[in-house]
């Protein structure tokens, strides 16, 4: 098998959720001694942006990018150690969570699952997270991106509560802000405070990719 | 029920949904209604009878038995398992369920738990409004209960994928809990139910047309059936775009479909569409409107909706979810003032 066609058949395992094949198809391309990043991005990454595409366009739902999604991760925790030991870094570290007074996680796993499949370390503190938890867990994971969601509109003022606090710890200027969820537009992203907005997961590791790269630049 | 069953009543009914206890409490203290003291066993719903008597309702929504158990922590159990822990707001989170494979199912046994006392708030509230009050309770659908005993949406959503015997399983349980259910309901003398199970986020249903037909489909036809044996009209509920199931819950035989979420569903297209084989119950916006609008704003979107949906009859005002602690009193008592207003069938 060539190392094209390896790649071509982990990228359709990752669409069709079948972590199993990832799994085999991971280690096989690293016994024929496929560089790390290359399998991450041509291979998993690949797959999962294919699935995206046709989560986006509604040809397939929640079920089939919730098993590509886990089907991604299964592959990059093989990967994980290769990435390291090729000296390639994280893209960021990404503290993620629901807003308080909000207990869904669909969404916000999705964009969990996403981010570290595409090469992000990411911290998901779940829940209802109070904005004390966020700044605190900030300030000890040295994040780089701090991502919120909130799927009520009642709780969207969370977001600005969350800068607020980011501001008082000094924090603020070294995290970018990224917020989601159904009530969320770019507007309300910009009224409450936040640096980035995405509308769904797949948009989510672009912006993350993008308020990264403004990050290096100054 | 007139308008439950296609027919143009005198004129609009309304009939709101859910009213939560802070926010029952929040409409007493507007409309200055003496609130029970706790030593009354049935003090919710004592105000809940009053409330529909002093703002002229039609009907009144009944909630399902819930029984939370403490079990230490701010956390809660229910009575089949599942644990929850109390959110900042009070709100239940589910942390987790009794069901993680077929094995746990065995001899897992959910219809039992329906005894006649969970009706005992069905009668006390027959007693205070009389036998000919209509009364519909809200009852969680097997798709709802199936997520929760699995601890989680997003686990039932992957179960879809990679263990239909188990999504089988827990829908057979689950539908034989609701059949009691339903027997229940109709004993204690309700008129309808509300089978309520969220199946659509705003953009898009949750799952394919393909896994409702597979896995939803055939156990609310079930229901249907057994509801429509005794008497009982069925609404569903579920929030968000439901476009793409209108066909299906229509075949399902639904009498009511609940509650036309305006953000993702235009009712007046809505009604163009179905009006004529669903009768439509809801869509007054209560995650803006109702939380930040004037009483003049409420009054016009009443108006509105009322002028699109309710032509021909098959319309029932009521909000777009339900009544919570963001809502404006008097918003919602401008609600229902519009809805009274305009609501008159002039033939």
């Amino acid at each position: 098998m060539t190392d094209a066609n390896r790649l071509t058949l982990m990228a359709s395992a990752v669409e069709a959720g079948d972590d199993e094949t990832v799994v085999l198809l991971v280690r096989e391309a690293l016994a024929h001694g496929m560089p790390a990043a290359r399998i991450l991005n041509e291979g998993l990454v690949a797959g999962m942006e294919s699935i995206g595409e046709s989560f986006g366009a509604g040809d397939v739902f929640l079920p089939e990018i919730l098993v590509s999604a886990e089907a991604l991760n299964a592959g990059v925790a093989v990967l994980e150690p290769h990435l390291l030991a090729d000296g390639i870094a994280a893209k960021g570290r990404v503290v993620i969570g629901t807003v308080a007074g909000d207990v869904h996680s669909i969404g916000k796993n999705l964009v969990a699952l996403l981010l570290r499949g595409n090469g992000f370390e990411v911290h998901d503190l779940g829940v209802d997270v109070s904005e004390a938890e966020f700044v605190a867990a900030v300030r000890d994971n040295a994040a780089d991106i701090l991502a919120l969601s909130s799927l009520l509109s009642a709780t969207t003022s969370q977001f600005a509560a969350v800068v607020d606090g980011l501001e008082r710890a000094g924090l603020r200027a070294r995290v970018g802000v990224l917020v989601g969820g159904a009530p969320v537009t770019p507007v309300l992203a910009l009224d409450q405070g936040a640096d980035g907005y995405a509308e769904d997961c797949v948009a989510a590791v672009a912006a993350a990719a993008r308020l990264m790269a403004a990050r290096e630049e100054t | 029920m007139a308008a439950l069953r296609g027919e143009q009543p005198d004129r609009v009914p309304i009939v709101e949904t859910t009213v939560d206890l802070p926010s029952l409490l929040n409409l007493a203290a507007t409309l200055r209604l003496p609130t029970p003291g706790p030593e009354d066993g049935f003090a919710e719903q004592r105000l809940a009878c009053r409330l529909v008597l002093e703002l002229g309702f039609d009907g009144i929504m009944i909630a399902e038995p819930l029984e939370l158990e403490e079990i230490g922590q701010d956390r809660v159990r229910d009575r089949f398992g599942s644990v929850y822990r109390k959110s900042l707001h009070g709100d239940a989170l589910l942390l987790d369920g009794p069901i993680a494979s077929l094995a746990d199912l065995e001899g897992f046994d959910m219809k039992s738990s329906v005894s006649p006392d969970d009706f005992d708030a069905v009668r006390f509230m027959r007693d205070c409004l009389g036998p000919a009050y209509p009364m519909i309770m809200w009852l969680t659908a097997p798709f709802k209960l199936s997520w929760r005993l699995r601890g989680g949406m997003q686990n039932l959503l992957v179960d879809f994928v990679k263990r239909p015997e188990l999504v089988h399983a827990l829908a057979r349980t689950t539908t034989d809990l609701l059949l009691a259910m339903v027997e229940g309901a109709a004993a204690a003398g309700l008129d309808a139910i509300i089978l309520a199970g969220d199946i659509a986020g705003e953009q898009a249903p949750l799952f394919s047309l393909r896994h409702f037909r597979e896995y939803v489909r055939p156990y609310y036809e079930e229901i249907r059936a057994a509801a429509r044996a005794r008497g009982l009209a069925v609404i569903y509920h579920s929030d968000g775009n439901v476009w793409p199931f209108m066909e299906e819950l229509i075949d399902i035989g639904f009498e009511g479909f609940n509650p036309i979420q305006p953000q993702c569903m235009d009712i007046a297209e809505v009604k163009k569409k179905f009006g004529s084989r669903l009768c439509l119950v809801g869509n007054i916006d209560c995650r803006d409107l109702l939380c930040f609008g004037t009483e003049e704003e409420v009054d016009r979107v009443v108006r509105e909706t009322v002028a699109s949906a309710a032509p021909g009859g098959g319309y029932i005002l009521s909000s777009s979810n339900s009544i919570h602690p963001g809502v404006r009193p008097e918003n919602f008592i401008a609600m229902v003032k519009a809805g009274q207003k305009y609501g008159a069938y002039s033939s």
